[in-house]
């Protein structure tokens, strides 16, 4: 990429700066102090990459006002481009600013193309390698010995946008951090540590398990001895309780035994009951009075059978007595429905002549259908309803159309008649035919009109070319001082000719056959204009001729069709003009009409249609009428039914169905009590033969009366009968139950002696005598035996004593207890002893089992080795991208490193005049060495600065060559970084900066020293002044007499300080001032800065001490006697100035300026140091 | 025949001895429910059991290790059996990976209503209801990296309502084939179903979620048979503490106040789903902008872990901020062909990539005392997806490194 114009418009102090004609190769632009050149060379890096924060601070807004920014016009492999970048719109105050790229064709491109023209290089890189300033050389000089080495080192390592070193470094921390590769305590070791401590923990903890275990079985084992010993105990207490109750029912035992064996004596007798004499005696005698009742109760028996039958009755009347009771219940009913039937007949008429006269109502005929048939249903009425809602419509529709026909013929007429109005005047009827007539009457006048005015302009034109013609055809002829003119200039060129072709040579000298030559040219220009001429005249002359000839042709065109225009227009009516214009406004007042026309034939086409939509309308109703008189005869009604009946007969038909249906309801009610009646007169008449009653005529009342009485004399004579049968069935029943009451007193007897098995009443007796006695045993034995239950109750029964019983006395009963007690004491005595071991294993148990131990150790564990897989994976990334960066490492060392040092080592020994002559590295370092010419290394510490800053520019050198290698062509600006450099080195630089633009590179040099600029001259570089800017114009113009270097010494007690090695003249440190510990922030500077050179003894001698309060940012720009614009104020006393920052007050800046010369420069280190020395 | 109906509950990995893992660090006033979560979580089915009224509780192995719980595990389990007995409930036990029935200690007798399945072969019984058959079960104890062999299950006769109990992977394609009605299977902690037909295979997952890959609700499955023999499977939510990872999208435009509102609204609905509960949470920010490079590369991950952890997770329930991280972004395609030591790296880390078999040789970093150590053996990158991972965070790292302003935290180009 190539830079092939800058145009700052507004950026520190320049405005309005326009650099053209920039060379391809060396480019040295010279300016003194305060010029601009660190500004154009910060508006280049601004250009390229914006406004970072600390250009902004600096350099915007510009100091003169304007617009912020500019352009730089770059030429890149795909062709030209501008870079344009302010600061201004929505991106003002951002470091992009307002950035512009802009093809040759003028269209607008992306940031991406930006990239690629500066080969992805970034601010950092472009400002480290290709846009150095002296900043960046003084920065070098200012870092110490070792920070230069390293800074150089990662310089040839990497000029990345990070130091490949630093993040090596950064890396290595790190990982050594998580695990160490030394001895020292690491996280992923202590992590592992503390893993085994725990886990070991954890197995430890197992051991609670087994622990438990063995508890519970003992516990088990234990509750299984608990339980023999319990049963031992139960049964040896058991035994005891069994010998304490023997003991105390012995006596009992052995009389219940006594009864007993007396019982066995007497064998088996029967039980007899207490009372088994007396019920035995109580059967006999209530047998013997039973039957006595018996016999008297036949006799009665016998005596009413004999009256019964002396009683007389009618056993027809007796058998229907059923039915005629019925029927004589019925008979109120019978008499209600006689009253109902005539009820019923009296409603029949009545509804029946109601009926007949609604038919007539709705004026249907008397021969029509019932409104209420089927044909007439709801249905079928409703089914009419649409048809009649359709007449209804159609007739209306029919009214509308009328209507609108009417309308639209009232309209037609009215604007007809508005039509034949305007019309009246004229001699046509329509209104299209007059308006084309007067259309074509205009346009033939202003064609006529027109062809006047056209054969006038013709005329005129005639008369031009007429005059032309005869000007040309003069012109033929050369006017006479043309002529003469011409003549004399060809007389004098064919006399040249002859003289210097006839005269001697002796007499025009060598000269003769130029005015021979000259001559010849002077005959032949004359000649030749001559002809040029005619021919001119002549050429314009014919062409007159042809446009007089064409001009002709349309003149007569133009006058025939005159003529043809005034045979077809009328005759008469005054000048062309004034017809013209009558007939225009003739034409605007049809024109008018026309909206008018169109509305007739709108409102004649609205007629026609609604003439049209009437008929059919009316066509329409018809039709409907047709079909509702069919439908009317479909639905059986009658055809003169209008449609407006429809609803009232749709209302009656209810109203009808209902008086119908009750009609049917209350005719079939009346034939059902008929026919009830009828039949239950058979029924009466029925009985009446069946039991010979006379016959009975009338109602039937009147029958069911006879009915009545034939019953009623029954009645009296079967009440009679039943009272005495009544009688008979008691007797009898007495009878039955006297005689089950002998049968069952002779059963009991017979079942008590049955029951005894005795064979007789006196058999019965002796037994019971027997048997009272086994009873009073038995109840003794009973009574003993509840005793010794008693006694033994309530865990010992009589089996389990009654062996001890029958085998012991009592004394052997007593001494087995005795035994027994001790037994049961030492049992007792060992259970106790087992609970309590039982009761500690719980606890210990539960204790074991609350045991959350193992669970927080495990949990524990879980969050070390979560830790562990965390730790081990981030040192995993760590490691792996060690070993990448190692690799690329010794790529860049083994490749890259060594190609960059051997062309730096090239133009080292070049600008140093081979003093040294070459630079390396060894591998397993970052350091830099150098080779003097004697081949002995050194380290950087020993370098002067002077030479350090060659170095530095060597390396920069072979960096952008290396760049360039790869593809990445930039433009290299240097600003002032040939300050340090003696007049020899400065020539050596010079020299190597030419040869390294020539190989194909744009380099762009700044300097403010007249002699590098006339150096680069003297080489042939394009070397230029920068014009002045706008401050420097404002500013007087400096004495630079002044500035010769004549160095005096104005500080008291220098201290000098031999360099070690280089023989270079150097500026050194001559005083070192304490910094002030405190200033409070209203302190006067001046007086602070005072104060500090006196406190340390500084004479300022010839220096006027000018104190100057500007900002400083952390990052001050070294001093050299011309960087603070703002100085310049002061600038007719201080030749140079040193300064003091005040870093407690760190907005402040005092300068301290002196007179003679002296270079002054300052760095900002404590302690602050400030330094003097010749320039 | 009409299959009576009824209803058990299922459960499985209950993992009594694995407390809460996964985690760098356990808050003091959440340390306890760390260690007892997986208990309570036992606790709670226990209690279902009971409170639903189930016919009987099938337990399909890695109930816990009794060495590893201490005497705490067996003597919880001996308790809540010794519940259920009361209560009338069964428990059909197969054995797991760790907790084979050989593993239960002798001295220790389960209570006659528990019924544990032999190793070798599977056994079957039935659960009687009222004395007549309810169910038949088929089951058998695994062990370690066991697989279930379904074929060995054979299924019964009479139409019965059969349940295969066991523990492992099951052929996927065998098991439908047995015509076995349910197949209650445990070893898997995340919850699953296969069905084929009407049979059911069926994963109840671990009651707890043990670690932050276990997310979501986890509990026992209340089984409920129907008069048709069809098994239909509910969850039944135990855990007491809820895993979750959540993810918040910020962009170029995201303030860190916007951030703290994603988070609190995220937050209250995760609340809000789970009342009751302590949740443990991870935070990944995904996206772009000068947040997600601040997280990266300031404090401001670790003052917003804090923040969360003090604002919602010192309270109870808590909902305790695990970790919070920006998801770390892949370098840019561009950054691959620049001709820089970052363009150098990046393509050198995607050979790596792309040639596996090139050892990662991470020994040189290891002192001498190490290389034959178990340190060594931990931090050696041998397994492909170790490998994988590590490589794509070293060209992140890289590009953090390397890549200076213009990877991932500067201002959105104009």
């Amino acid at each position: 990429m190539r830079i092939t114009r800058i145009q700052i418009d507004g950026f520190g102090t320049w405005s309005g700066l326009a650099l053209d004609e920039l060379a391809e190769g060396l480019n040295v632009f010279y300016g003194p102090n305060e010029a601009g050149k660190t500004t154009l060379l910060q508006f280049v890096r601004s250009a390229f990459h914006g406004f970072s924060p600390e250009r902004r601070a600096r350099y915007l807004p510009p100091v003169h006002g304007g617009r912020a920014g500019g352009a730089v016009e770059v030429i890149g492999p795909d062709g030209l481009f501008t870079i344009s970048r302010h600061d201004e719109g929505a991106a003002a105050g951002t470091s992009e600013g307002r950035l512009a790229l802009i093809d040759s064709a003028g269209a607008a491109c992306d940031r991406q193309s930006l990239a690629r023209l500066l080969g992805s290089v970034d601010d950092a890189v472009y400002s480290n390698v290709f846009a150095v300033g002296l900043r960046e050389i003084q920065e070098l000089g200012t870092l110490s010995d070792t920070e230069a080495a390293d800074f150089l080192y990662k310089l040839t390592t990497g000029l990345d946008r990070v130091s490949l070193v630093d993040v090596m470094r950064e890396l290595a921390a790190s990982r050594e951090r998580l695990l160490a590769s030394g001895e020292s305590p690491s996280q992923i070791a202590q992590l592992f540590e503390e893993r085994e401590r725990l886990t070991a923990q954890s197995r430890e903890l197992h051991a609670l398990s087994r622990r438990y275990a063995l508890l519970a079985g003992q516990r088990k084992e234990s509750r299984l001895a608990i339980a023999t010993a319990e049963k031992e105990a139960d049964a040896l207490e058991h035994s005891a309780r069994l010998i304490e109750a023997a003991s105390a029912v012995h006596a009992r035992w052995h009389e219940r035994r006594a009864a007993q064996r007396e019982l066995a004596t007497l064998g088996d007798v029967p039980r007899l009951a207490h009372d088994a004499i007396e019920r035995l005696d109580l059967a006999v005698a209530r047998r013997r009075k039973a039957r006595r009742r018996l016999r008297s109760s036949r006799v009665r028996l016998v005596a009413l059978k004999k009256q019964i039958a002396q009683l007389g009755a009618n056993d027809v009347v007796w058998r229907q007595a059923p039915r005629i009771e019925a029927l004589l219940e019925q008979e109120a009913w019978i008499a209600t429905l006689e009253s109902q039937s005539r009820a019923l007949e009296a409603e029949v008429a009545t509804l029946s002549e109601k009926l007949a006269g609604e038919h007539l109502a709705l004026g249907l005929q008397p021969d029509s259908p019932a409104l209420t048939d089927a044909r007439h249903s709801r249905q079928a009425l409703r089914g009419l309803q649409p048809l009649v809602r359709e007449l209804r419509e159609s007739r209306q529709r029919a009214r509308q159309t009328d209507e609108q026909a009417g309308q639209a013929s009232q309209t037609l007429a009215k604007i007809s008649r508005d039509v034949d109005a305007a019309l009246a005047s004229r001699p046509q009827r329509d209104v299209l035919a007059a308006v084309e007539n007067g259309g074509n009457l205009v346009a033939q006048l202003r064609r006529r009109v027109h062809l006047d005015q056209r054969l006038d302009e013709m005329k005129d034109r005639e008369a031009e070319l007429r005059n032309g013609a005869r000007q040309w055809l003069d012109r033929q002829l050369l006017p006479s001082w043309v002529l003469i003119g011409l003549g004399a200039l060809f007389v004098v060129g064919v006399v040249a000719i002859l003289s210097g072709l006839l005269l001697p040579r002796t007499f025009l000298g060598p000269t003769g056959w130029v005015l021979a030559v000259l001559g010849a040219a002077g005959a032949g220009a004359a000649a030749a204009a001559k002809l040029l001429l005619e021919r001119s005249a002549t050429r314009h002359y014919e062409a007159c001729q042809q446009q007089l000839a064409s001009l002709t042709n349309q003149t007569d065109e133009a006058r025939r069709e005159r003529d043809e225009l005034d045979a077809r227009l009328p005759k008469g009516g005054g000048p062309l003009v004034t017809r013209l214009q009558t007939a225009e406004k003739e034409l605007a007042a049809l024109e008018e009409l026309l909206p008018l026309n169109a509305r007739r034939e709108t409102a004649e086409n609205e007629a026609k249609a609604a003439d049209e939509r009437r008929l059919q309308a009316h066509h329409e109703y018809h039709k409907l009428k047709k079909r509702w008189r069919q439908s009317l005869v479909v639905a059986g009604l009658a055809e003169n039914i209008a449609p407006k009946q429809l609803g009232k007969l749709t209302a009656a038909r209810k109203r009808l169905a209902a008086m119908q249906s009750r009609l049917t309801d209350k005719q079939q009610e009346f034939n059902a009590r008929r026919q009830e009646l009828r039949v239950l007169g058979q029924r009466v008449d029925q009985i009446l033969v069946e039991i010979c009653a006379p016959p009975a005529e009338g109602p039937l009342s009147d029958k069911l009366r006879v009915l009545r009485e034939q019953l009623r004399q029954h009645t009296l004579l079967g009440k009679q009968r039943e009272d005495l049968l009544d009688v008979v069935r008691r007797l009898r029943l007495r009878q039955a139950k006297l005689s089950r009451t002998a049968r069952r007193w002779r059963r009991r007897g017979s079942r008590l002696l049955a029951n005894y098995g005795a064979s007789g009443p006196e058999h019965l007796r002796r037994l019971a005598l027997q048997s009272a006695r086994v009873e009073l045993l038995v109840k003794q034995r009973d009574s003993l035996g509840q005793e010794i239950a008693s006694a033994l109750a309530p865990h010992v029964v009589e089996d389990d004593v009654r062996e001890m019983l029958d085998a012991n006395v009592k004394s052997q009963l007593e001494d087995r207890w005795e035994k027994l007690a001790g037994e049961l004491q030492t049992v007792r005595e060992k259970l106790r002893a087992a609970h309590e071991q039982t009761g500690r294993m719980d606890q210990e148990l539960t204790t074991l089992a609350a045991d959350r131990r193992p669970g927080e150790a495990l949990l524990q564990l879980g969050i070390v080795e979560q830790q562990l897989r965390e730790r081990i994976a981030r040192w995993r990334v760590l490691a792996v991208s060690g070993l990448l960066l190692e690799r690329i490492r010794r790529l860049y060392e083994s490749e890259r490193q060594p190609e960059t040092l051997r062309e730096a080592s090239l133009y080292l020994a070049r600008l140093t005049d081979g003093h040294y002559s070459r630079v390396w590295t060894p591998l397993d370092g970052n350091v830099l060495r150098v080779d003097d010419r004697q081949g002995n290394t050194l380290p950087l510490e020993v370098l002067s600065r002077g030479t350090r800053e060659q170095l530095f520019l060597s390396l920069r050198l072979a960096l952008v060559a290396a760049y360039a290698r790869r593809g990445i062509d930039l433009p290299l600006v240097l600003d002032d970084v040939l300050v340090n450099f003696d007049a020899h080195r400065a020539r050596l630089a010079a020299a190597l900066l030419r040869d390294f633009a020539a190989e194909g590179r744009q380099l762009f040099v700044f300097t403010c020293h007249e002699h590098v600029f006339r150096l680069f001259k003297s080489l042939k570089a394009n070397a230029r002044e920068l014009p002045p800017s706008a401050l420097q114009a404002e500013a007087p113009e400096p004495e630079r007499k002044r500035r010769t270097p004549k160095p005096t010494v104005v500080v008291a007690e220098p201290r000098v300080v031999e360099p070690p090695v280089v023989e270079e003249r150097i500026v050194e440190p001559v005083l070192k001032i304490e910094p002030p510990t405190e200033i409070d922030e209203d302190e006067d500077v001046e007086t602070v800065a005072q104060e500090i050179l006196a406190a340390n003894g500084t004479d300022l001698g010839g220096m006027s001490l000018v104190v100057h309060e500007a900002e400083a940012t952390t990052e001050l720009p070294p001093t050299n006697g011309h960087h603070d614009p703002k100085l310049d104020q002061y600038d007719d006393e201080p030749d140079g100035y040193a300064e003091i920052f005040l870093p407690h007050r760190s907005r402040t800046l005092a300068r301290i300026g002196r007179r003679d010369g002296l270079f002054a420069s300052s760095i900002w280190h404590d302690p602050v140091e400030l330094e003097f020395g010749d320039e | 025949m009409a299959q009576p109906p009824f209803r058990f509950v299922h459960a499985s990995d209950f993992h009594l001895e694995r407390p809460l893992y996964g985690v760098a660090e356990a808050p003091s006033h959440l340390r306890e429910l760390f260690v007892d979560a997986p208990y309570r979580a036992a606790q709670c089915v226990f209690d279902l059991v009971v409170s639903e009224q189930v016919e009987f509780l099938v337990l399909s192995g890695d109930i816990l290790h009794c060495d590893g719980t201490g005497p705490r595990g067996p003597a919880f389990l001996l308790e809540q059996f010794g519940r259920l007995k009361d209560h009338g409930i069964p428990v059909y036990w197969a054995g797991g990976h760790v907790d084979p029935p050989g593993l239960w200690p002798d001295t220790l007798d389960l209570p006659d209503n528990v019924r544990v399945f032999a190793r070798e072969r599977p056994d079957e019984l039935f659960h009687l209801r009222d004395g007549a058959p309810l169910a038949r079960l088929v089951g058998a104890s695994g062990g370690p990296r066991c697989r279930v062999r379904a074929t060995d299950f054979l299924p019964g006769a009479g139409g019965l309502f059969s349940i295969a109990v066991a523990y492992g992977l099951i052929d996927e394609r065998a098991w439908p084939e047995q015509g076995i009605d349910y197949w209650a299977l445990g070893g898997i902690h995340r919850r699953g179903t296969s069905q084929s037909g009407t049979y059911l295979a069926h994963y109840p997952g671990t009651p707890q979620g043990r670690q932050p890959e276990e997310t979501g609700a986890h509990g026992a499955t209340l089984v409920q048979v129907d008069i048709d023999g069809r098994a239909r499977t509910k969850l039944l939510a135990c855990d007491c503490v809820r895993w979750h990872r959540e993810h918040l999208e910020v962009d170029a435009t995201t303030s860190r106040t916007d951030l703290d509102r994603q988070f609190a609204e995220r937050i209250a609905a995760l609340q809000a789903t789970a009342p009751g509960i302590d949740l443990l949470c991870s935070w990944t920010i995904d996206g772009s902008g000068p947040l997600v490079h601040q997280l990266r590369h300031s404090h401001l991950a670790t003052e917003l872990l804090a923040s969360l952890r003090n604002q919602y997770g010192a309270g109870r329930p808590a909902l305790w901020s695990i970790s919070l991280a920006a998801e770390p972004l892949s370098p840019p395609s561009e950054f691959f062909t620049q001709d820089t030591i970052l363009g150098d790296l990046l393509r050198e880390v995607r050979r790596l990539e792309d040639t596996a078999e090139e050892p990662l040789d991470v020994d040189r970093y290891l002192h001498e005392r190490h290389l034959a150590g178990s340190i060594a053996t931990a931090v050696r990158i041998l397994d492909p997806p170790t490998r994988e991972r590590t490589l794509r965070e070293v060209a992140a790292l890289s590009a953090e490194l390397l890549g200076g302003d213009s990877w991932g935290g500067e201002e959105p180009l104009a």
